[in-house]
């Protein structure tokens, strides 16, 4: 009977279409990796089961817990989450020239990864206690003042795909906690203005922006215009559209992905940061898409569930979660398929990475914890 | 204003929310759209393009063979250290970060010639590959500026690094491969020509392609001259292939698919390669010549000789013969490409056969074996006088002794008698004017035949015609370009006279007969009055495992038509011209126990060498033997002889003379024959200090060719002098 109610209030459809990401991440992530000789790869896709399942205890700790209870503590964890990022910074492990990694033992996690939720948390406490100067630009100053700091440690990794994700978070606590719109939307209008510009400039013009390097222009114009250096800069973007173009409608079928098989997608990113070209060539538009809206669907749940919250503390989280994964959605998938320029940053749900995928799962089971207390009507 | 009560506008909020997804989803949706199902084709075109190798293999080449099936072109293995250019530099630049080194060339030709950058491709080999080969034993011995063109221009198919490595080398290489991606060793068949010079000018040789086709399969070598051109088609067959597949560092990952190549068919000449041989040996003694044997019975052609010649194995690209000098070659004034014997000569007294042959056909001559001619030291023909050489003449003679003596007088008035048009016809049922060497559907059989000149009246009416055509455009173009300079002045209006038939009768003016249309006429003569058409190829056929299966045939003794001569007035002709071996001008063409006949003949030339104006007499002899029943019809022409009795009949005679040695089980030895070199010295000697090898001296020069308007015209217009004749001597001085 107890059973039967604490159940009745689990939002389902966010919970299968999650297990149903994460499904498919370990299955392509196996077929990214299966046959390969490195040591990192050979058991990724074991692995990524075993996160699965500790990703699923912390979702079902924090669905039954009071989300309440995490804002309370929103200070402590932040703190955490800080103390661990400088111990990543002194006594980390450096993997691709980046000291993101602490290893006890045979498992090792990304502190970055942690601050994420850390952060939400601690993040949604600031705003709930500034909540009556919520439409003043200090406490968007105050949140921003905030982010900075692990910002800037995550930045000395350094770790820039992780870290940039911060901004996107603010942006969804502040837009869910009701700041005034011309806050958010001003400096996005100037981003994208800059970003317009840029490509403008650089990319149509083919001039160089002056307080950059060369080297720097050269990536910003590759960006554009991968076969400018087919072989250097623009190597993994143009076998990423290759490999997902050749997928066609149908797919290669699993197994089946030459570009992926052959090494042409470099194997270190093919499970994790280009994910959805492995599976794009193997499953084709059939499987992309219904990828896309699967991510899609997920994210207008945490939307329906933050619009469904009973109040202030609610609505951040589920602002601030929406803004994260939102952010590691579209510019994923859109640098596999030149929408974006690419940056590190892994697909929610599906990209090999412990750390984050039970980041991600214990995001959804705070929206869980939401929606059990929802408004009713 | 919603933003004044913050509660309330969460939901409007958290929608913007869904429909900003939404929109994000739709844009990635678009896009993946266009990436996979629009653009689907494209990129899997470029997985295909660097995941697999495509490999052609070469097909080998047919091989060409003699009437006995020996083979005169075949193909033999090369090693070599094969470079594939795009798996090299695709390594090379990932191992240093994509970059490559590059280096400035100079492309383009004229005017278009400019700098531009290109990937340092000899400066990759020299880094990855060079080191490893050293030490295998493999000195790399390719040229740089082949090396980047090719790289350029063909990246797909392999560039040979090193060439004909031993085979220990090769097995080396195999055992302790070096796994440099992109450098292998392969084994190719390439053309050898087992008897180097022997028959160069029927083979022809084989080339690199040009570079710019856009083909699938370009093979490595096509045929540039001579049959290895003509048959091309046939004798290159169908390439196979295979295809691999790759990972992105240019391992080979598996094996898709093979398909073997087919061979080329094999070209069966009618050639015998032994009087080739023969033919060549004894014409090597003469610098500038050519020789035809042909069976008068068949048309069939067992010897085509010109000399000087050259060895096509110098001209395989990657051979194993000889390279080639080519400089020297092209400016070797003795022109050894240029094939002699299907090249036009003024025919001289050769000619008077035709002429004989015409009054004898033609009945409004009222001409018989048996007719008397008064033959003077000269007659007087359209206003002028027209002397012997003999200039006592011969007195009352008939046709056997006119042929005997090769009696100029005789000539001019038979000719005369019979008139243009009948021997003008006569010409017309041997070929004369025409090409002869020619496939069922009027194909050129051998690149390079000349069709000859048989003049007319027709002939003169067009030559008038297109002499006024172009003065009326000279006249234009004057007009048009506002009358610089003079008027041009009219042409001079020429009309057939006797006087040209005259001269035609004895074979001097306009007329142009090639040793291979003598050949022609000669065998009809000999064969009782059946044109053939000479047969070159007996046709092709694709040599099998389970046996020869014949592809195209060139069916023997193609009528062409016939002489339409009395058999007793053919007969007549053949004993003047048995007489004239053995009591006229052409004695030396005799060979012991064999009855031999034929005519000599002599035409004046002059030829500029060197910026110098040369007599260079064209002498000939043209005959069959045995008299009774000919086997064999052979033509020999020498440039810069002395005479036809005294510099061709020789020949002829000691090339019938192994002949039938040959038959009698003497054959010649068969080997590798190193390319006759040209000179002038008959020409340096118009003195009559030129004594040729097994000749008479010149004081036997009687081929009744004494010096009456001599083909005069400059070797090197030859193109442009449509009109040979004495023009050329008056307009050169």
């Amino acid at each position: 009977m107890a059973r039967h109610r604490i159940f009745s209030g689990i939002h389902w459809p966010s919970l299968f279409l999650m297990l149903g990401l994460c499904t498919a991440g370990i299955l392509i992530i196996y077929s990214a990796t299966h046959g390969s000789e490195m040591a990192d790869l050979k058991n990724a896709a074991i692995q990524q089961g075993a996160w699965v399942g500790l990703g699923l205890a912390c979702y079902f700790a924090l669905a039954f817990s009071d989300y309440h209870r995490w804002v309370a503590q929103g200070w402590a964890w932040f703190g955490g989450g800080l103390f661990l990022l400088l111990v990543v910074l002194l006594f980390g492990r450096e993997v691709n020239g980046a000291k993101s990694w602490l290893r006890f033992g045979p498992v090792g996690f990304q502190p970055a990864e942690v601050m994420k939720l850390a952060f939400l948390v601690g993040a949604t406490a600031l705003l709930v206690t500034m909540r009556e100067k919520m439409e003043k630009f200090r406490t968007v100053l105050a949140l921003v003042g905030l982010a900075l700091i692990p910002v800037f440690l995550i930045l000395k990794q350094p770790d820039l795909g992780s870290a940039a994700v911060f901004l996107p978070m603010c942006f969804g606590l502040l837009f869910a906690g009701g700041t005034r719109l011309r806050f958010l939307l001003i400096p996005a209008g100037i981003g994208l203005a800059g970003v317009l510009a840029i490509y403008l400039w650089v990319g149509h013009f083919g001039k160089e922006l002056p307080f950059l390097k060369t080297y720097q222009n050269n990536r910003i114009r590759t960006f554009f215009d991968p076969n400018l250096d087919p072989l250097g800069a623009g190597w993994t973007i143009r076998q990423s559209i290759i490999a997902i173009g050749s997928g066609g409608f149908g797919g290669k079928g699993f197994l089946r992905g030459d570009q992926n098989m052959y090494g042409f997608l470099p194997k270190n990113i093919a499970y994790n940061d280009f994910i959805f070209s492995v599976l794009g060539e193997e499953w084709g538009f059939l499987g992309g898409s219904l990828l896309i809206l699967g991510e899609a669907a997920l994210l207008l749940c945490i939307a329906w569930i933050g619009m469904r919250a009973p109040d202030l503390q609610g609505r951040l989280l589920a602002g601030g979660v929406l803004g994260m994964l939102f952010t590691h959605f579209f510019i994923n998938v859109g640098m596999t398929i030149k929408v974006v320029p690419i940056t590190g940053i892994p697909l929610p749900f599906v990209s090999y990475g412990g750390t984050f995928l039970a980041v991600c799962m214990a995001a959804m089971g705070l929206m869980q914890s939401i929606w059990r207390q929802r408004r009713l009507g | 204003m919603l933003l004044a009560r913050p509660t309330a506008n969460i939901p409007r909020r958290m929608q913007a929310a869904m429909i900003v997804v939404a929109m994000a989803a739709g844009i990635l949706l678009q896009r993946l759209f266009v990436v996979q199902i629009m653009e689907g084709e494209k990129h899997a075109q470029s997985l295909i393009n660097q995941t697999t190798i495509p490999i052609l293999l070469p097909p080998p080449r047919g091989l060409i063979l003699d009437r006995n099936g020996m083979a005169l072109a075949e193909n033999r293995a090369r090693y070599d250290v094969d470079l594939y250019v795009r798996e090299l530099s695709g390594n090379y630049a990932r191992a240093h970060r994509g970059r490559l080194p590059m280096t400035l060339v100079e492309v383009g030709v004229g005017e278009k010639r400019r700098k531009q950058k290109q990937v340092d491709i000899d400066r990759i080999v020299q880094e990855t590959a060079a080191e490893p080969l050293r030490n295998l034993g493999i000195q790399l011995n390719y040229d740089v500026e082949e090396l980047r063109r090719h790289a350029n221009q063909r990246p797909n198919t392999p560039f040979q690094l090193a060439t004909q490595i031993d085979f220990a080398t090769l097995s080396r290489m195999s055992e302790r491969d070096p796994r440099i991606p992109g450098v292998d060793a392969a084994a190719r068949p390439v053309r050898w020509y087992p008897y180097g010079a022997l028959a160069s000018h029927v083979l022809g040789y084989v080339g690199a392609p040009e570079e710019q086709t856009l083909e699938t399969f370009q093979p490595e070598v096509i045929g540039k001259e001579g049959m290895e051109k003509g048959f091309n088609a046939d004798l290159e067959g169908v390439p196979g292939g295979k295809i691999l597949k790759k990972n992105n560092l240019g391992f080979i990952m598996e094996e898709q698919g093979y398909q073997a190549p087919q061979p080329g068919k094999n070209v069966y000449l009618t050639l015998d390669a032994r009087i080739q041989t023969i033919a060549e040996g004894v014409m090597r003694r003469v610098g500038r010549g050519a020789c035809v044997v042909m069976d008068p019975k068949s048309g069939d052609i067992l010897a085509l000789v010109s000399v000087p010649n050259f060895d096509p194995n110098s001209f395989v690209p990657g051979g194993t013969g000889e390279r080639a000098d080519w400089k020297r070659m092209l400016g070797d004034e003795t022109k050894p490409m240029l094939n002699r014997s299907i090249g036009a000569y003024a025919p001289g007294s050769t000619f008077k056969t035709l002429t004989a042959l015409s009054a004898l056909e033609n009945p409004a001559a009222k001409f018989t074996p048996q007719t008397v001619i008064h033959s003077p030291g000269s007659v007087y023909i359209a206003d002028r006088w027209w002397k012997d050489w003999n200039p006592d003449g011969q007195g009352d003679i008939t046709l056997k002794r006119g042929l005997a003596m090769s009696c100029n007088t005789f000539f001019y008035q038979l000719g005369v008698r019979t008139g243009i048009d009948s021997m003008t016809e006569m010409a017309k049922r041997i070929g004369f004017g025409e090409k002869m060497l020619l496939g069922p559907d009027g194909e050129s059989i051998l690149a390079g035949e000349d069709p000859g000149t048989m003049p007319g009246k027709k002939w003169m009416e067009d030559r008038m015609a297109e002499r006024k055509k172009k003065y009326k455009e000279q006249i234009e173009k004057w007009v048009a370009d506002g009358r610089p300079g003079p008027r041009p002045t009219p042409p001079p209006v020429e009309r057939w006279s006797d006087g040209h038939t005259a001269n035609t009768s004895i074979g001097q003016g306009f007329v142009r007969v090639t040793p291979l249309q003598m050949s022609v006429m000669m065998s009809a003569v000999a064969n009782d009055g059946t044109v053939f058409r000479p047969r070159l190829v007996q046709g092709v056929a694709l040599s099998t495992e389970t046996g020869v299966k014949p592809v195209r045939e060139f069916s023997a003794a193609v009528k062409r038509g016939d002489l339409g001569v009395k058999p007793e007035n053919l007969a007549a002709v053949r004993e003047g011209l048995r007489a004239v071996v053995m009591e006229g001008t052409g004695k030396n063409a005799a060979v012991k126990d064999v009855e031999v006949a034929g005519k000599t003949g002599s035409a004046q030339f002059t030829t500029r060498i060197g910026g110098g104006l040369v007599k260079d007499t064209r002498t000939w002899f043209t005959g069959f033997a045995p008299f009774k029943d000919p086997k064999y019809v052979i033509t020999v022409i020498v440039e810069g002889g002395v005479s036809g009795g005294s510099t061709c009949a020789p020949l002829a005679s000691e090339i019938l003379f192994k002949i039938f040695e040959m038959e009698k089980g003497v054959p010649p030895a068969l080997v590798y024959q190193a390319p006759v070199v040209g000179h002038f010295h008959g020409v340096t000697a118009s003195d009559g200090s030129y004594v040729p090898g097994a000749g008479p001296t010149p004081t036997d020069d009687t081929d009744g060719d004494g010096g009456v308007f001599g083909g005069i015209f400059n070797w090197f217009d030859e193109g442009n002098n449509s009109g040979g004749g004495g023009r050329g001597l008056r307009r050169n001085r």
